[in-house]
């Protein structure tokens, strides 16, 4: 056997010392073979020299300190691949759920309803869940040291923040064509942008004539809702960007109406609307959160 | 000589190869190897505990195009030693006992 491929084997055998350990021994072998050969041996004799190499490894191990030994940290590895699972699932929860809203309306029976119209919630539990064992991983890291580990559990905490909270933009939440009840139409999008557009600019005017049912007549002027927007946000800036709609139909009363939402985004606030129409496409409720 | 004894001893053996200068494993082996039977797989486990005790330090230096490792001995390596020397009478006599009567036969 020649120099190198000593050395080959005895890195082999040393594998489960920690790198800093292994690279000692590997140096002085190195250096006390080449000591030999200078000193008057051939490679070979000087390799033989050192004996029977299982013996060596043996030997290296027997003395060398426990925590110099690398060891399968199960612990850790249990704790990473429940954070990870939590994550993805999280992770998938966030983009592939449509968002819920609680609906409320007034009518002109008076009393307001509250309901929910997502069939789907977002499971909040799961995500504080993951927040909190994201936490526990990255202490029990810490208390072994294990930077390396740490940052990469903190770079998913990081990632796990932004799609949190981007999540909204980026889903790909069910519209029109994939809830069972919904129907192919457009005329839901059409409308409740000319609604908000409308409302934006102030003009209740054209939304009362045009688009509100007798009931909410009274309730679609310029007071009542300035009033309304203003309870939000003093001043709401320019309409910048409207984003996905997400409608629901629903029974109530044994009438059908159908229900909008909408995530709508001003210089200085960002609006959801919440519309509702009864069967002629009139405005029979307005929402805005 | 008996395996415990000789581990006991190794130890301190290396310390004294490098009491007067510092030196590097092929010389130890040497100097230590006139005394006791020392072999490089013995060695270097010996160096590395030395030197996690602070009895020894490492430096690396340059010898024909290669890195050579020197070691020398510490203030704490030189207790080792004195301590050792200090016992030397009490190990004397225990040796006698053991022996049975004079260190002559």
């Amino acid at each position: 056997m020649n120099k190198n491929q000593f050395l080959k084997s005895l890195c082999k055998g040393l594998s489960k010392l920690v790198k800093t350990e292994r690279d000692k021994y590997i140096n002085d072998y190195d250096e006390i073979i080449s000591d030999m050969i200078e000193n008057g041996m051939t490679e070979e004799e000087a390799v033989e020299n050192q004996g029977d190499i299982e013996e060596i490894i043996k030997n290296i191990i027997e003395n060398t300190d426990e925590n110099l030994l690398l060891k399968k940290d199960i612990i850790g590895i249990l704790l990473t691949v429940i954070v990870v699972i939590a994550f993805i699932t999280s992770v998938v929860c966030m983009i592939a759920l449509p968002e819920a809203g609680a609906i409320s309306f007034v009518n002109s029976d008076g009393p307001i309803s509250v309901f929910f119209a997502g069939k789907i919630k977002e499971p909040f539990w799961l995500y504080i869940l993951t927040v909190v064992l994201f936490i526990i991983t990255n202490i029990y890291f810490a208390s072994k040291h294990k930077i390396k580990n740490m940052v990469a559990i903190i770079i998913l905490m990081v990632s796990f923040g932004i799609i949190f909270f981007i999540r909204d933009d980026i889903s790909i939440s069910q519209n029109n064509e994939t809830t069972v009840e919904i129907t192919d139409e457009n005329w839901k999008e059409i409308i409740s942008e000319e609604i908000i557009n409308l409302v934006s600019i102030d003009d209740y005017e054209t939304l009362c004539d045009e688009y509100c049912a007798d009931e909410m007549k009274q309730y679609m002027t310029k007071e009542y809702m300035q009033e309304a927007k203003n309870y939000l946000c003093e001043d709401w800036g320019e309409l910048e960007s409207i984003g996905n709609i997400f409608t629901q139909e629903v029974v109530q009363n044994g009438q059908n109406f159908t229900v909008v939402q909408i995530k709508t985004m001003y210089e200085n606030i960002g609006v959801t609307y919440t519309i509702m129409y009864d069967a002629s496409r009139l405005i029979v409720g307005l929402y805005m959160m | 000589m008996d395996v415990q004894l000789r581990k006991g001893l190794l130890e301190l053996c290396v310390l004294a190869a490098l009491r007067k200068e510092d030196s590097y494993g092929y010389q130890i082996i040497k100097d230590v190897s006139e005394y006791i039977d020392i072999s490089e797989s013995t060695l270097y486990p010996i160096l590395r505990r030395l030197e996690s005790e602070h009895k020894v330090e490492s430096y690396n230096t340059e010898h024909n195009n290669r890195i050579r490792k020197y070691y020398s001995i510490t203030d704490i390596g030189y207790d080792s030693l004195n301590e050792f020397k200090a016992d030397k009478i009490k190990m004397l006599r225990v040796f006698d006992f053991i022996t049975g009567g004079d260190l002559d036969e």
